[in-house]
């Protein structure tokens, strides 16, 4: 296979290929190393929390209670008042405070008359207890009587919960027959008793009832629950309606209740970093408080440069490297109310840990670290920071767009650069190659000189010395070619001198026995005669060919005119010829005086070498706009290995005859070097039953006259 | 009185040889080896007749040289030149330079006698003409064969004597082919094929050199030439 140097180049510069793979790898590492290091921080930022939390138990004991999770329902989200609440069962006081109001209505029972039932609340927390305010439409109120002990024999609100020492407890407030507010245990029963540790205003309002109370923090852990009970006929006090956040008469039904730290959650904030989400959990689990958010906050985008916008175009071919970090994910959310896993459960025995996760939907990555709290010896919780690793991806990708941008650069400018010169160096080496060709022709001679380089490389160094090379051979030749024709002048000389002398001897009166070796002499004279001229004649044949113009004649009437000339001068053969050429001439573009000397020489050639009483045979015939002058004989065949040859110089045909006559082998060169003249092909051939040689010369016609 | 010859030849055997035979032959024979000698001689007294080597020892091209010297001196004087050398380009050379032969030196010395007789019949032939017929028309070519001048279209064509008697030979009987060998004769000497073809070729240039359309002389080929006695052009 044939492979151009520009091919090799090709081949060789793909090497270049690596160069992104390589920019690939880098960019892994530079990825791992900058996660590592965001690991670093994480871990940092959690001891920091951590530390500052050590031996803090006002902060942490307190708050360890209030909190707990409860995967059935949704966690109650006690937010921190600002201000403290009076227990009067007036409204005002609320308002301005944090956290929102709540309504839950309940589904319509056939018993229940009138509007269903509705609840409205607000929760919230003061120092250390929790304050509610309950609105309940109610069109009818049903106050508690001493004749019915059931507490669910009245209209009354009811907190459950699940304290902090992990009792659970009921509570109902209701108004008592005199209009005053009663706040009773349930018991078991379901009968409630007087408690005086929930504090509570029940006031009549337009279209119902108001509840304001207050409940001792502790009171408050791990699960809370409000409902109203709806009783509207004081005389069969059957229940016929409740709304609640939660069934409150079991513990299982329980919703959980978040107390946000807000202690923890400034602390929180403070050490928090942007884009990194803070929790502080107990040594349950339970979140104590929560800050910060995983998804980053879409800055505005300044207009890229175009510097930018050129490193971008290569956008898609990145996206099919590396993956686009996107902000778009969902993970557990905020109001988780406890957390879990292995690694949480390391750290909360006193090791400091770190791991990765995908987020819940797995379309992000999410470092996290963990940092257990101490107090006094013991772990009393734990702090966990995460965070993804969005901005470290998209950090990796902005810095391995910059790195393939200019790689690919490198690459293509590299490429063409390669190939430009590729192509130059072949271009340079193809016109060297040329130009030795055309130097020196199909006879071996130097026919032109080459142009000589002076590019001082390795090329033009090549080309001089092709061309010093070429000069010396051409010295060479020139030296060959003027030493034939010297010899020849040189050698004719004395011939002339022998000659004259023998012709003068001739003059004298000489013995007849004498005579004899006379004419031996004038013999051998005339035998190196011929030898001198055919020694010259290729040479003279060539200055006739640079002398001769051109003009347009008819072939047919020269290959008839030379043959009746064949047939006159040599009697006792036979030249047979046939024409076939229509009855238009075979006009063609040369020299009717060569074309007459190489029919001369074919002719000449077939008469030495065709058997004793067979004819040579000479044929024109037209060809598509060639004419074929073909001269064959009957007689010794061209060897096979040099039928390609014969028209070379100096290659002897065929065996030598025994006539005596000379045979140089240049008499075929002149045939080709006429047929050249002529723009025409010369072959010779085998006859196809063997029995002789056929040489064809292919003319072409002059294409003024196109064949009608 | 014998007709007078000069040898100019560098090479004293052939010259020796030579002026040998050509006393031989009856002919009064003064040879020289070199142009310097040659000129001088022929400044004093022109020969009938000059045999002139074309490379004169160190002086390669003395023999063309002193052609024109002797050229300058007599328009008419015949001059054969006799050169080791055989190309082409010389033949054309020496003819351009107003030679009326060329033979090469192995030529054998009957056939040099030949040439040199033919040459000698050709002044007489010119000496002879004001008995034969005054001038030969073929159209619109007239031959004056007394004063040896060719006119076509009534313009002068200027030939040296050898190409005069070619194209009388021609034009004597037109439409008939003459060899080579029927217009050596008719041209009063002897040359070889080659030669006749240059001959030819110089006639046919300075008849188109008076007409661009001559077309006259035709080769034919393997043959020899005609006078055609019409145009053959399209």
């Amino acid at each position: 296979m044939r492979l151009g140097l520009r091919a090799q180049l090709l081949i060789v510069s793909s090497l270049l290929l690596a160069i992104p793979v390589l920019g690939l790898r880098s960019a892994r590492e530079i990825e791992a190393f900058l996660v590592e290091t965001q690991e670093q921080g994480l871990a940092s930022t959690a001891r920091a929390v951590a530390t500052a939390l050590h031996e803090r138990p006002g902060v942490f004991v307190g708050e360890a209670t209030l909190t707990t999770s409860h995967a059935a329902s949704p966690a109650l989200r006690i937010e921190t008042l600002t201000s403290p609440i009076v227990i009067d069962g007036q409204s005002g006081d609320w308002t301005g405070q944090r956290g929102e109001v709540h309504e839950l209505t309940a589904a319509v029972t056939p018993e229940a008359t009138g509007p269903p039932l509705r609840l409205r609340y607000r929760i919230g927390r003061y120092d250390r207890a929790i304050y509610l305010l309950v609105e309940v439409r109610d069109a009818a109120i049903v106050r508690h009587s001493s004749d019915f002990p059931q507490v669910s024999a009245s209209d009354h609100v009811e907190l459950a919960m699940v304290s902090a020492d992990d009792e659970f407890l009921r509570f109902a407030i209701h108004e008592a027959e005199d209009g005053s507010t009663r706040v009773a245990q349930i018991g078991p029963d379901g009968i409630g008793l007087p408690d005086p540790r929930i504090e509570a205003a029940f006031v009549e309002i337009d279209d119902g009832y108001r509840v304001e109370g207050r409940v001792p923090r502790t009171m408050v852990g791990s699960r809370f629950g409000i409902s109203a009970y709806d009783v509207d006929d004081a005389e069969t006090r059957l229940e016929v309606s409740r709304v609640g956040t939660t069934p409150t008469a079991r513990r299982e039904d329980l919703g959980a209740v978040f107390v946000p730290s807000p202690e923890l959650a400034v602390l929180a904030q403070g050490l928090g970093r942007a884009r990194s989400r803070l929790w502080v959990i107990d040594n349950s689990g339970r979140v104590l408080a929560q800050a910060g958010n995983l998804q980053a906050t879409r800055a505005a985008q300044a207009p890229p440069t175009w510097r930018q916008s050129l490193v971008m175009t290569l956008r898609p071919l990145y996206r099919s490297i590396l993956v686009e970090p996107t902000e778009d994910f969902t993970d557990k959310g905020p109001d988780a109310v406890r957390l879990e896993g292995p690694e949480l459960t390391q750290t909360l025995t006193g090791a400091s840990t770190h791991w990765r996760r995908r987020t819940t939907d797995g379309r992000a990555a999410v470092l996290s670290a963990a940092e257990p709290v101490w107090n006094e010896g013991r772990v009393v919780g734990a702090v966990l920071a995460e965070e993804t690793t969005n901005e470290t991806l998209a950090a990796r990708n902005r810095a391995f767009e910059q790195l393939f941008f200019s790689i690919a650069f490198v690459v293509v400018a590299g490429t063409l650069t390669l190939l430009a010169f590729a192509t130059r160096l072949s271009f340079r080496i193809r016109g060297l190659r040329n130009s030795v060709e055309r130097a020196i022709d199909r006879q071996g001679r130097v026919r032109a000189e080459i142009q000589m380089s002076t590019a001082q490389d390795e090329v033009g160094d090549l080309s001089r010395s092709f061309g010093s090379m070429l000069e010396r051979q051409q010295q060479y030749t020139a030296y060959l070619e003027d030493l034939r024709a010297r010899l020849s002048h040189e050698i004719r000389t004395p011939v002339a001198v022998v000659r004259s002398s023998l012709d003068n001897l001739r003059l004298h009166q000489i013995p007849e026995k004498a005579s004899v070796y006379l004419d031996r002499a004038d013999e051998g004279l005339s035998r190196l005669v011929t030898i001198l001229q055919r020694m010259t004649e290729a040479s003279r044949l060539e200055q006739t060919i640079a002398m001769s113009e051109r003009e347009s004649f008819d072939l047919s009437r020269v290959v008839s005119g030379c043959v009746e000339g064949y047939r006159l001068a040599h009697p006792h053969r036979q030249i047979d010829l046939v024409i076939d050429a229509g009855d238009r001439p075979l006009l063609i573009e040369g020299a009717p005086d060569l074309i007459a000397q190489l029919l001369d020489k074919l002719v000449e050639n077939a008469l030495d070498f065709a058997r004793e009483g067979t004819s040579v045979d000479v044929r024109l015939i037209r060809g598509l706009g060639v004419a074929f002058l073909s001269v064959s004989n009957e007689g010794p065949t061209l060897p096979e290995n040099i039928s390609g040859k014969v028209f070379e110089s100096v290659v002897s045909s065929r065996p030598a005859d025994t006539s005596g006559k000379v045979h140089l082998g240049l008499g075929l060169t002149i045939v080709r070097a006429i047929a050249d003249f002529h723009e025409g092909t010369a072959t010779a051939a085998n006859l196809r039953d063997g029995n002789g040689a056929i040489f064809t010369i292919a003319f072409p016609l002059k294409s003024r006259y196109p064949d009608r | 009185m014998p007709r007078r010859i000069t040898i100019v030849e560098d090479d004293p055997a052939i010259r020796q040889n030579y002026r040998d035979a050509l006393v031989s032959q009856g002919y009064e024979v003064t040879a020289f080896e070199d142009r310097k000698r040659a000129l001088e001689s022929f400044r004093t007294r022109l020969p009938d007749l000059a045999l002139l080597d074309i490379g004169l020892g160190s002086d390669v091209d003395g023999g063309f040289a002193l052609c024109r010297e002797l050229r300058s001196l007599s328009p008419t004087l015949p001059i054969i030149f006799l050169t080791a050398r055989d190309s082409d380009f010389d033949v054309v050379s020496g003819l351009r330079m107003g030679a009326d032969d060329y033979v090469t030196k192995d030529v054998s010395l009957p056939h040099l006698f030949a040439r040199i007789g033919a040459l000698f019949r050709r002044i007489e032939a010119a000496g002879e003409s004001q008995n034969a017929e005054e001038a030969l028309v073929r159209g619109q070519l007239t031959l004056d064969i007394a004063r040896l001048v060719a006119t076509w279209k009534g313009r002068r064509v200027d030939l040296t004597l050898t190409e005069f008697w070619l194209i009388h030979a021609m034009a004597k009987h037109p439409g008939h082919v003459k060899d080579r060998e029927a217009l050596m004769t008719a041209a009063k000497m002897l040359v070889d094929d080659s030669t006749i073809t240059s001959h030819v070729k110089r006639v046919r240039r300075k008849f188109e050199a008076v007409d661009d359309a001559f077309d006259r002389i035709e080769t034919v080929y393997g043959m020899g030439y005609r006078w055609n006695p019409e145009s053959i052009g399209p």
